[in-house]
């Protein structure tokens, strides 16, 4: 499991003396990308504790109002709570300060000031040790649940563009990979199998925006039936002659040279770069006739990305320049200027990012005024996914492909539209991948509206649970 | 029938085992048939197979790839999406080769279980739908492939309103057109799915072919020339080029194109045709034929271009050696275009008032395309009133002039002797 996978969406409650103490936590945890929840006193720290069931407890051995050993002695006989580990903070070795963990097993101990790096070390390696799914996760194999189930994300079809890409509004990224059937609400038009789309983020929402050329089923009717958007302002055959000017990261010379040869034909030209560094020297160079960049695999070391991300991001508004990266990594999340490409991939699906690099979002963004738009289709797509299980925090889908986080869709399965009485709206919390090697993602949903206490909506689970497991039933007739 | 997923696996390096220990534990939605590389062309035609996946990382082996691709368009039909490539760094220049055939799916080696059983997914989903454009494709594609003239018309129709949007569809429809001989039709077919996606790359091909047929030259040209600069290292567009030049009449670039095509593939059989079609365009027929001696399967330009020669030496009276080169046309052109030699036989003997030998052409004609056609119908009933006349003519003749046709019949049967070695042909000017 990647690091930054198992980092979403953990809550870390942390329950420390001194206000100072507490911003400095409270940076670190935010740092870690994970939801930090901050009180100052046992008795708060426990009410959190109940409301949002979190992956960690950070604590002081001793506070004002009690000492570590409260909340220990608290939660470990709860058999829904008595998993969650807890990192003590020991600000001082005295008896007064090591009394509270006697007889007592705690995750973890810092002694002393403790420094960001170490917290973040010691909060990583114990959370490492557990999977990214809850001690309290139920397995759907475990019930007798039909594990098939699908997602629907809600979305608005504005219409086409010049060169033929149908344009949406949802709440939700789509994965370059995944395929959607895409459902009109109005029932005189046909689904249509959707592939190959794009996700633009804009503050106003996030645009989906698909080709129709890949469009497949009888609803490619409709779809041709679009009324335009100029999205460019520009006439399409305008842009055909025009010789685009691209820096090529590749450290694989002959590759680079067999593409520079067939991008040529397509009034491509490529500007060979050995290292990000050398990325950044041409752009700093040639700034002004480079048309985008193209990244064969993140070079090792995150530093170089930093840096080149910070060197791209200065880049005039008007010049800012797209950035094609190659990767074969399942792990691609869209951003407004970086195009993932995963890798092994065709010729022509290379060519249609390099001509969405090449567009970018300025002209997109300057054409979706509301005057501009026509059409106003109301549609869903819709992805199968399976039922993988439940925990406290929600259900547990696999899928093939990663749904962002906070990603907005409507989850149909019988027994989790009870859990959520009878509604199907929910929000992505968390995705992660079961292990590295694996080509499926998991995503957790919750409802929409939210669940209260965490606790409460465990118990409440649990008991619909029990009336399905097969384990029990079959332990019951013996 | 149940639908199947060809495999087949070029590298062998043991993929096949790979994947029946793999399809042990994933569900393909469709049956799937893993072959090595040597039992694929066979494989390929089973009518059960709709879609093919090739396992090839070793580049020695992509021309292999290429010719799969080529049999699975002409065997099944020009659906990029039911068909993949397992290769985890794919050469770029193998990348543009394949993109000749619009192939979209490359799959890595690590996880092309899941990218297949995706594709898979998708495939049974499509063609569940008989009505699906994807269905009627590999539908009409199967009675073009048999040579079912019937159902090839009735195909046209059964595309429907599809053609308007799908560009699939609308190829499907110009491929079905070009069958039935009727190229302009074709044409704009051609270029309806040119422009629902000017990306897919066989309409571009098919186009190009079609309007060097139509003799629309400088739009072939435009066309092909575009082409040549994305892929420089394709063989048929090289050809197309020359054939273009020729008819041009700029025999420098022809003959440039024609190097370049003997430097990428010399043994192609495309060359032998090209270089016949330069010969015949620079008056060598004898050369010519002896080239054709080695040709085969010819496509419909050259078949056109030795149609109308044909039709040139039976229009200029010079019927017998029209009748030489349609013999030799229906022993090298594709299948599917034999009818449309053997009609023109006819034809040439009809003019020659050989009326019989007319009819028996016209016969074979017919079974050629499968069944009556409207043309032969009509050459059939000029022929008989042609025999009838005759019959009567030859009622009321002199004894004595019966002797005179005789001797002539004989001297007929001398000149016909020397058929066979092009020695009878004066060069004709062509153009």
């Amino acid at each position: 499991m990647t690091e930054s996978n198992k980092m979403q969406k953990q809550i870390v409650i942390t329950c420390v003396s001194k206000e100072e103490r507490r911003i400095f936590f409270d940076e670190v945890i935010k740092k870690c990308n994970f939801t930090s929840i901050i009180t100052c006193s046992i008795y708060e720290a426990l009410r959190q504790i109940e409301q949002t069931m979190p992956h960690l407890i950070i604590c002081d051995s001793i506070l004002p109002d009690g000492t570590v050993a409260t909340i220990y002695d608290k939660i470990r006989p709860d058999s829904i709570l008595k998993t969650i580990p807890i990192l003590v903070i020991v600000v001082k070795k005295t008896k007064e300060h090591l009394v509270p963990l006697t007889g007592r097993s705690f995750e973890g101990i810092l002694m002393g000031e403790v420094n960001g790096g170490l917290l973040k070390e010691k909060i990583m390696e114990i959370l490492n040790a557990r999977s990214g799914l809850s001690p309290h996760f139920v397995p759907i194999d475990k019930t007798s649940l039909d594990s098939n189930l699908i997602l629907s994300v809600d979305a608005l079809v504005l219409g086409s563009s010049e060169d033929d890409k149908v344009i949406y509004k949802s709440n939700a990224e789509i994965d370059p990979g995944a395929s959607f059937v895409c459902v009109p609400k109005d029932k005189n038009k046909d689904p249509v199998l959707l592939n190959r789309g794009l996700n633009v983020i804009k503050d106003d929402g996030i645009y989906n925006v698909f080709p129709i050329k890949r469009a497949r089923g009888k609803g490619i009717k409709w779809l041709f039936q679009l009324p335009k958007i100029n999205i460019s302002g520009k006439r399409t055959d305008e842009q055909d002659d025009i010789v685009r000017k691209v820096v090529f990261y590749d450290p694989k010379m002959e590759r680079f040279t067999k593409f520079k040869e067939i991008l040529r034909g397509y009034n491509i030209e490529l500007f060979h770069a050995s290292s990000l560094q050398s990325v950044i020297n041409i752009l700093q160079n040639y700034g002004p006739i480079i048309d985008f960049v193209y990244l064969d695999e993140l070079p090792s070391g995150s530093g170089a990305f930093v840096q080149f991300k910070e060197f791209i991001d200065k880049f005039e508004e008007k010049k800012r320049l797209g950035v094609i990266i190659a990767t074969t990594s399942q792990h691609i999340s869209s951003d407004p200027y970086f195009y993932y490409i995963r890798k092994p991939f065709s010729l022509s699906l290379l060519l249609e990012m390099m001509e969405n690099a090449y567009k970018n979002n300025k002209e997109f963004e300057n054409a979706l005024r509301e005057e501009n738009i026509k059409s106003h289709l109301e549609v869903f797509f819709q992805t199968p996914a399976k039922l993988v299980g439940f925990d406290e925090h929600g259900s547990i889908l696999e899928v093939r492909h990663p749904i962002s986080k906070s990603s907005k869709l409507r989850v149909d399965h019988p027994f989790i539209n009870k859990i959520w009485n009878d509604t199907n709206e929910a929000i992505v919390t968390d995705v992660f991948q079961p292990s590295e090697a694996s080509p499926f993602w998991y995503v957790r949903v919750e409802k929409l509206t939210g669940t209260g206490s965490k606790v409460v909506y465990w118990e409440r689970v649990s008991k619909l649970l029990s009336d399905v497991i097969i384990e029990k039933k079959d332990e019951e007739k013996k | 029938m149940e639908k199947s997923c060809l495999i087949v696996d070029l590298d062998e390096k043991g993929f096949k085992s790979h994947f029946q220990t793999i399809s042990k534990t994933i569900m393909f939605p469709l049956n799937t048939i893993c072959v090595m590389g040597d039992e694929a062309m066979d494989a390929l035609n089973e009518e059960s197979v709709v879609s093919i996946v090739i396992v090839v990382s070793d580049s020695k082996k992509c021309k292999n790839a290429i010719d799969l691709l080529e049999n699975f368009k002409i065997s099944v039909g020009p659906l990029p999406h039911f068909q993949a490539i397992i290769c985890s760094d794919p050469d770029p220049f193998f990348l543009s080769d394949i993109d000749e055939y619009g192939i979209e799916n490359v799959f890595s080696e690590e996880d092309w279980p899941y990218s297949l059983q995706q594709m898979l997914m998708n495939i049974e989903s499509i063609l569940q739908d008989e009505e699906s454009s994807e269905s009627k494709i590999i539908k009409i594609n199967s009675a073009i492939k048999k040579g079912n003239k019937e159902n090839i018309k009735k195909a046209k129709d059964y595309i429907g309103e599809y053609d308007q949007y799908d560009f699939l569809a609308a190829y499907t429809k110009g491929s079905v057109l070009n069958v039935m001989g009727k190229y302009e039709e074709a044409t704009e077919a051609f270029k309806s799915s040119h422009r629902l996606n000017k990306s897919f790359k066989p309409t571009a091909v098919a186009l190009s072919e079609n309007l060097l047929i139509l003799g629309k030259i400088d739009e072939a040209i435009v066309l092909l020339e575009r082409l040549n600069k994305q892929n420089p290292r394709s063989l048929i567009r090289k050809t197309q080029l020359v054939a273009a030049y020729i008819e041009k009449g700029d025999t420098e670039k022809a003959c440039q194109y024609l190097k370049e095509a003997i430097d990428l593939e010399p043994s192609n059989p495309k060359i032998l045709e090209i270089k016949a079609q330069l010969l015949m365009d620079q008056g060598n027929y004898k050369e010519a034929f002896l080239l054709m001696d080695k040709m085969s399967n010819v496509g419909p330009y050259f078949a056109s271009k030795l149609n109308n020669l044909g039709i040139r030496l039976s229009n200029s009276e010079k019927r017998k050696s029209a009748l030489f080169i349609y013999e030799k046309a229906h022993k090298i052109v594709r299948d599917d275009l034999k009818f449309k030699v053997s009609l023109n036989a006819a034809l040439a003997c009809y003019k020659m008032e050989d009326f019989t030998l007319a009819l028996k052409y016209l016969e074979r004609s017919e079974r050629e395309f499968g069944g009556p056609f409207e043309k032969a119908e009509k050459i059939r009933k000029m022929c008989k009133i042609g025999l009838k006349k005759k019959g009567t003519d030859a009622k009321k003749e002199a004894p004595g002039k019966k002797h005179a046709d005789e001797a002539d019949k004989s001297s007929e049967r001398k000149e016909n002797s020397g058929k066979g070695n092009g020695n009878g042909l004066k060069p004709v000017k062509t153009g």
